[in-house]
């Protein structure tokens, strides 16, 4: 089931998250009371160049095992605990968030300079598999996650989330189908600057599983909605594709319309697409809302069978599974779009220096 | 006599038992204000003589299984509205999500603008009982998939000229094997009718029979008909009763 | 006096029964064998039919043609005390030997009781958390590409779609030799591939002539024997066949029987009439592994870079093997299992060497993922298929395609008498005899064989509708559809499958 929200001002205009909360909470019959969550950017100013580490542990030894490791292969600008309010929800994991950059002698890889985005998604891997009892939810720079198991509104108070401005925000209401409501399951899902929820259900997570695997993604939270952010790294930040090149990987079009394709070009590169990244093709319902550091986009199957719709005012763009829950956002929306099955809709920041693929619907 | 509900923050469970409520103290006109997403509203109701005008935008299944009464939302409208609707009207001042008019058994649904995904999949007939669907705009794949009775028709009032009723092949109207589905001022591509699906031009019948649905569509949105209905249009029925009687056989003998 | 009973134990083990009531004596029967069972006592004007019980294999020929269907087969009882090791095929076994001193022959698949891993092997089914989509209803794509495929984009190099295999389903033709087969029924699989948009295999008999316009959807062999490999063979094939070794008969060459090798097999293979065509066991020229390396670009050079499929049999350490031979440049490896058939192989090296396919292609395909070098090349199964769901268990394991040789001779008539190295196959299909030969209509096996390709098709659609999965690139590979049931947990390890229940 699950429902999701986003939000996002292209002038990088920060706010608390007060009009995603609306949103997410309207679409409350979505969700199931066993997981929530929120992605948020641009909220550490005066840290933007910093990897900024969400732990949450079950322990104090698991936390401190997670510092140990952190400061081992990280230099350590501050580490504390993520401010989270008790009396919402009683029983909870340790939260510790570090700002850190990588330490440089370990950058250097068998002689090889490795970039450090590459650098800090492999070391995390290697933390979520090494230490038992602690996980690396979020790590990218100037953004964080805040999830776990409870409401909208439980995961909301008990992080403070009004405490926090951003110019990007998503929100996920989760109804779990596969496995048992636990902290690490919740949405967002992240891998450095990416933050995705889905709503939906990934028939081919036995094969996105493996071929991520196979090039070094460490998949362990139960969760088939996991590989969608390791994909959107896989694809567009090592491999340098196009959001929309990106997009037609997970979400192809059928050989059957490739075949009608009136441009050359466009129809040899589709087909190499299809060819080369099969492993990585969603099949099964899907409705996906990722942000990155240049901006958020949504996503459906090639079949629409999870809804997604679209709002754009002034230089505000609105994502939510329910048109009412755009209204939530913005009270006198002019115009309400709905995307089509298999194209994404993005918006991105105007400062984005490399706009790989601008569209905005 | 108007009753009329404040609904901005009401949870659906609520609301809905206001109305019936209401229906049960003899009001036939109700109208909620600034309905936000709620849920099944209008769900299963009966009374015929009802008027119920709903402000803003009502949630998921909006005239569920309905009855007899007339539902008029003055906003757009979200997924699987008139699902299973056994007879009534509803009229949405806007545009209507997914899997709208599902299993629709009778009565009549008009939606203003485009409609998303799914929509009109097994409408069914039954004697008097006939479904009929109007949309304003366009629609997307599967529309009128699995189709065994009822009128479906796309206006196309924008006048596209592409992607007016689907884009992926052989979803349009896949597996119809009863009723018609109309499409206006659009030449259909070959590729998109699906398995069991014939495009044919109309009958005098039939252009007569969708005039007057047009005309009743424009009469809800205050519409110029002239314009709807000097427009060419399409009809696709079913090719075949059994269109999947040659994929099976029999794993053992049953005739000497 | 000395009883020397005559070949004791050598007597036929099946028998046609003839219902004397609907018998009418036409002596078609007689006629269909072409193993001299069945002889007509003349009676009156009618041909009375009689089992001789010296030669019937339970090929049905007669018992099919009988215009009354007068006819069934019985299997002849040889009644001994219940013994595990001594049963009647043991028993047989060594008769057959103390007789003659030589190694029995037969040929189809091994039918042992070592256990088939596709009975115990289930598929999932969407049920409320996705959606099941409708195969017959709803777009669903099993469009599959063979060869050799760059880790990403930016490393296509050039590479156009069409420079590799297309297949509209991830289906082959096994390779079968011309000789070991009849030209016809190679022929009809010829066209039929053509007519489906798939593949099909040569095998190691070289290319008769008549086959020259299938050449383009033909990956033709090149086996140890070099068979009709000459330059022009080596220009016009869509790709070629290594052939390291086959499923049946792993560590051995070919074998083509003199009775087999007749005018246009002679032709075709340029060996003379009635000679034994023994291809060696190994290749002579690969030795080891970075010889393998050298056959293949010769063959690149020669063909223009075409792409080539190294075959080799499913033996004890095939995932080491399958690596070096991807790391050899191979852009297909062939993998056969130990229940494949062929038309000739002795009987203790076809039940006794080499491992199922199953096993064999889990652990090839998760050893490629393991060395990151997967995606170089495309593998091709094969080995005891019987039905469309082997088949899609098989590519959920991993299996790019599976190739499909024993089901394809079924569906043209036969059996499974197992004498195809006889050449005196009833039903036309292992004999280029030129009267026998004749009894294959080209015609109808393209129908036999593309009615059941079409009827698989639906079937493995219906598979991946049931899962919710519409392109079969979503299904390869994906293990989480699969569940074993009554299997080890070693066998579900080597597998990567988990238990049902799990």
């Amino acid at each position: 089931m699950c429902g999701v929200a986003g939000l996002i001002n292209l002038d990088k205009i920060r706010e608390n998250g007060s009009r995603i909360k609306r949103a997410i909470v309207l679409q409350n019959e979505r969700g199931n009371g066993l997981g929530a969550g929120y992605g948020v950017y641009g909220i550490y100013p005066g840290y933007e160049d910093l990897y900024a580490i969400h732990i949450m542990a079950s322990s104090e030894d698991a936390v401190n095992q997670a510092a140990l490791f952190i400061r081992r292969w990280f230099a350590v600008q501050k580490q504390e605990p993520i401010p989270v309010w008790d009396k919402v929800i009683i029983d909870h994991p340790y939260f510790q968030r570090f700002f850190v950059k990588p330490a440089h002698s370990s950058l250097l890889c068998y002689g090889k300079q490795e970039s450090e985005d590459e650098y800090v998604l492999k070391k995390m891997m290697q933390m979520n598999k090494e230490v038992h009892g602690a996980y690396a939810f979020s790590s990218g720079k100037d953004m964080g996650v805040f999830k776990g198991v409870g409401t909208p509104t439980d995961i909301y108070d008990f992080f403070m989330l009004d405490n926090y401005q951003g110019h990007s925000w998503l929100a996920h209401n989760r109804f779990p189908t596969n496995t048992p409501g636990w902290w690490g399951g919740a949405h967002p899902f992240n891998a450095l600057d990416w933050s995705i929820i889905h709503n939906g259900e990934i028939s081919s997570y036995g094969i996105n599983r493996r071929y991520l695997e196979s090039q070094g993604y460490y998949c362990h939270l139960q969760t088939d909605s996991e590989v969608i952010a390791y994909l959107f790294d896989l694809l567009i930040r090592r491999h340098g594709l196009s959001i929309r090149e990106a997009a037609s990987v997970l979400a192809p079009p059928y050989w059957a319309t490739v075949e009608r394709m009136a441009d050359r070009e466009e129809k040899e590169s589709q087909q190499l697409l299809k060819i080369i990244y099969e492993q990585a093709m969603l099949n099964g319902p899907f409705a996906v809302l990722a942000a990155f550091s240049g901006g958020m986009f949504s996503l459906t199957d090639n079949t629409k069978l999870r809804p997604m719709t679209v709002a754009i005012q002034d230089n505000y763009t609105y994502f939510a599974s329910e048109v009412s829950a755009l209204y939530e956002m913005q009270e006198d929306l002019r115009q309400v779009v709905t995307p089509r099955a298999g194209e994404p809709v993005v918006a991105l920041y105007r400062d984005n220096l490399e706009p790989r693929e601008g569209e905005v619907a | 006599m108007t009753a009329i509900i404040e609904s901005k923050g009401i949870d659906y469970r609520k609301l809905n038992e206001m109305v019936r409520v209401l229906l049960s103290q003899g009001e036939r006109h109700i109208i909620l204000k600034g309905v936000r997403g709620q849920r099944y509203i209008a769900a299963g109701l009966t009374e015929g003589d009802l008027l119920l005008e709903v402000e803003g935008v009502p949630g998921e299944d909006l005239a569920f299984c309905l009855g007899g009464p007339q539902v008029i939302v003055h906003g757009h409208g979200q997924n699987a509205i008139a699902n299973t609707m056994d007879s009534g009207t509803v009229v949405v001042h806007g545009m209507g999500g997914d899997a709208l008019a599902y299993g629709m058994r009778g009565g009549r649904l008009f939606i203003r603008d485009n409609v998303g995904y799914r929509v009109g999949i097994h409408m069914k007939e039954y004697r008097e009982m006939k479904p009929t669907v109007v949309i304003g705009g366009t629609a997307g794949d599967f529309l009128g998939e699995y189709m065994a009775g009822g009128t479906l028709i796309v206006l196309n009032r924008q006048n596209e000229q592409a992607s007016v009723c689907g884009q992926a092949e052989k979803t349009l109207a896949t597996g119809i094997h009863g009723g018609e589905i109309y499409i206006f001022n659009y030449d259909v591509p070959a590729y998109l009718p699906g398995i069991g699906a014939r495009l044919l031009s109309p009958s005098r019948e039939d252009e007569e029979r969708v005039r007057r649905l047009t005309e009743e569509y424009c009469a809800h949105f205050g519409f110029d008909p002239a314009p709807f209905i000097e427009r060419e249009f399409v009809k696709i029925i079913p090719s075949d009763s059994r269109p999947f009687h040659k994929f099976y056989c029999f794993a053992y003998p049953v005739d000497s | 006096m000395k009883i020397r009973p005559e070949q004791p134990g050598l007597r036929s083990l099946y028998r046609p029964v003839f219902d004397r009531a609907l018998c009418i004596g036409c002596g078609d029967c007689a006629s269909q064998c072409t193993f001299n069972e069945i002889r007509l006592d003349s009676r009156k004007d009618k041909k009375i039919p009689q089992a001789t019980g010296k030669t019937c294999g339970a090929c049905q020929r007669c018992a099919v043609f009988c215009p009354r269907g007068a006819i069934y087969i019985e299997k002849r009882p040889l009644t001994l005390h219940p013994h595990a090791i001594w049963n009647e095929a043991a028993v047989m076994h060594v008769h057959l030997q103390s007789a003659s001193g030589a190694v029995p022959l037969t040929g189809f698949g091994a039918g042992t009781t070592i256990p088939t891993y596709w009975e115990r092997i289930l598929f999932n089914a969407c049920q409320v958390t996705n959606p099941a989509i409708d195969p017959q209803r709803e777009p669903m794509e099993t469009i599959t590409y063979l060869g050799r495929k760059p880790a990403s984009l930016k490393k296509a190099d050039g590479l156009k779609a069409d420079q590799l295999l297309r297949l509209s389903l991830p289906l082959v033709f096994a390779p079968m030799s011309y000789g070991s087969i009849n030209l016809r029924l190679q022929k009809a699989f010829a066209i039929t591939a053509r007519k489906k948009g798939i593949l099909w295999y040569s095998g190691e008999g070289g290319l008769h002539e008549e086959l020259n316009d299938y050449s383009d959807c033909a990956v033709l062999q090149i086996a140890s024997g070099r068979f009709g490999v000459d330059p022009d063979y080596l220009t016009k094939a869509r790709a070629y066949q290594i052939k390291i070794g086959q499923g049946a008969k792993p560590g051995i060459g070919g074998h083509l029987p003199g009775e087999k090798v007749l005018d246009g097999v002679s032709r075709t293979r340029m060996i003379p009439i009635g000679s034994d065509a023994i291809s060696p066991a190994p290749q002579h020229d690969i030795y080891s592994i970075e010889d393998l390396r050298l056959l293949i670009n010769a063959v690149k050079e020669a063909s223009g870079y075409k792409p080539v499929c190294v075959k080799i049999a499913a033996v004890h350490n095939v995932a080491s093997i399958a690596t070096g031979v991807v790391h050899a440049g191979a852009d297909m490896v062939y993998l056969d299992g130990y229940r494949a058939g062929t038309g000739a192989t002795p009987v203790i090296v076809r039940d006794n060497v080499g491992i199922p396919t199953e096993l064999a292609l889990a652990a090839v395909d998760q050893r490629l993922r393991d060395e990151g070098i997967r995606h170089k090349a495309s593998l091709v199964v094969a080995g005891g298929f019987s039905n469309s769901a082997d088949v899609m268990k098989a590519i959920a394991l991993g299996a790019d395609a599976v190739a499909i040789g024993t089901a394809f001779l079924v569906s043209c008539g036969c059996y499974g008498c197992q004498r195809c190295q006889s050449g005196k196959c009833a039903w036309g299909l292992t004999t280029n005899d030129p009267v026998i030969s004749k009894r294959l209509e080209v015609e109808w096996a393209v129908e036999r064989l593309s009615n059941l390709i079409e009827a698989w098709h639906h079937e493995m659609k219906e598979v991946m509708g049931l899962n919710g999965i519409y392109d079969i690139g979503s299904f390869r590979g994906n293990r989480l559809l699969l569940r074993g049931v009554g299997l080890s947990a070693k066998e579900l390890e080597i597998l990567g499958i988990k238990h049902a229940g799990e």
